[in-house]
């Protein structure tokens, strides 16, 4: 799964998970994984880089709280981000449909 | 005897003293670095909460993998992190081109190439510029790239490539033809070229090849 992580998975699981909300990081990683039921497994410190990565190109917006003595960082979509979500869920619904076909065509031959 | 607690305070310093080595190491610095290490420890700090060291760090990844993973993350795409070595010694020579339009060539320009070396006003100005100049360019440019994420040969390139041609012309003290900056002097007198260097010149010399060994010692350190 690492390897699938790090290629372009970690972007559509993290904006997927926050366009129900602001989470912070912790919070994220703990969400992704029961959302994934145990098949999703991966380094939980390989999130934040990507996290900042979205920041950074403004598909996410943040702000910070401090809660028992921690400082927390949260996470939200932006619009930029809810475009992107859409745009990486119409191409993974593609990906899917041509698995389809492509095995709809195996099962005919 | 040791307390428990003790143990589990040295393991949380430890983490986070790695995890700072390995950061640098991945050529990781700066308001990021900074940014991305008090969110791995925030996030350590609650999986250590209801677990062990060991277990909060299989969780959370080792430092070194933290460190990788982010590096691979930051510079992958870039096109001057896919060839950090070629890229570094371009952006040096540039550096060192635009030191040289602001330190070394005005210093030509105001000397005349055939005025003897005396020390007045001007050629203090000279000193100054020449050598002074070209160590607090590179000095600044190792304490800036100190500052900014980029792949380690990538900044080892481009301190090399600033810092070699830049002593070379900074070892320049006089005024003889071609003036000083151009290391004329110094080459000329090293190739036999009919340039004459003194007790006291060659004493000035080591004096700041000696300064500049000691400025690159600093930069190793530092880097």
């Amino acid at each position: 799964m690492m390897h699938a992580f790090t290629n372009g998975l970690p972007e559509l699981l993290i904006l997927r998970k926050l366009s129900a909300g602001e989470l912070y990081g912790y919070q994220l990683v703990g969400e992704i994984a029961k959302a994934g039921e145990g098949r999703i497994k991966f380094s939980e410190g390989c999130v934040y880089p990507v996290l900042h990565r979205l920041e950074s190109k403004g598909l996410l917006a943040t702000r910070e709280e401090e809660v028992g003595g921690r400082l927390r960082r949260y996470y939200r979509l932006s619009q930029s981000g809810k475009k992107r979500l859409a745009q990486l869920l119409d191409e993974l619904q593609a990906v899917n449909r041509s698995v389809d076909l492509i095995g709809g065509v195996a099962h005919a031959l | 005897m040791r307390s428990e607690a003790a143990v589990c305070v040295d393991a949380d310093a430890a983490f986070a003293a790695e995890l700072k080595v390995a950061l640098r190491r991945e050529g990781l610095r700066g308001a990021y670095a900074a940014k991305l290490q008090a969110e791995w420890l925030g996030h350590y700090a609650n999986l250590r909460d209801n677990s062990t060291a060991e277990e909060a760090i299989a969780r959370l990844g080792s430092p070194d993998e933290l460190a990788a993973s982010a590096a691979r993350t930051r510079f992958e795409g870039r096109w001057w992190c896919a060839w950090p070595v070629a890229s570094g010694v371009s952006a040096g020579l540039a550096a060192f081109l635009l030191a040289t339009a602001l330190c070394l060539m005005p210093v030509m320009f105001i000397l005349d190439p055939k005025v003897a070396w005396t020390w007045g006003l001007v050629e203090v100005y000279a000193h100054l510029f020449n050598w002074l100049g070209a160590l607090a360019g590179l000095l600044t440019l190792v304490w800036f790239t100190g500052r900014c994420s980029s792949p380690p040969p990538f900044r080892r390139a481009l301190i090399l490539s600033f810092a070699l041609p830049v002593l070379i012309l900074a070892m320049d003290f006089k005024a003889p033809s071609g003036g000083p900056g151009t290391g004329s002097f110094s080459l000329g007198a090293y190739l036999g070229f009919g340039y004459d260097l003194s007790p006291v010149d060659y004493l000035l010399l080591a004096f700041r090849l000696a300064v500049f060994v000691a400025a690159f010692r600093w930069c190793r350190r530092a880097a």
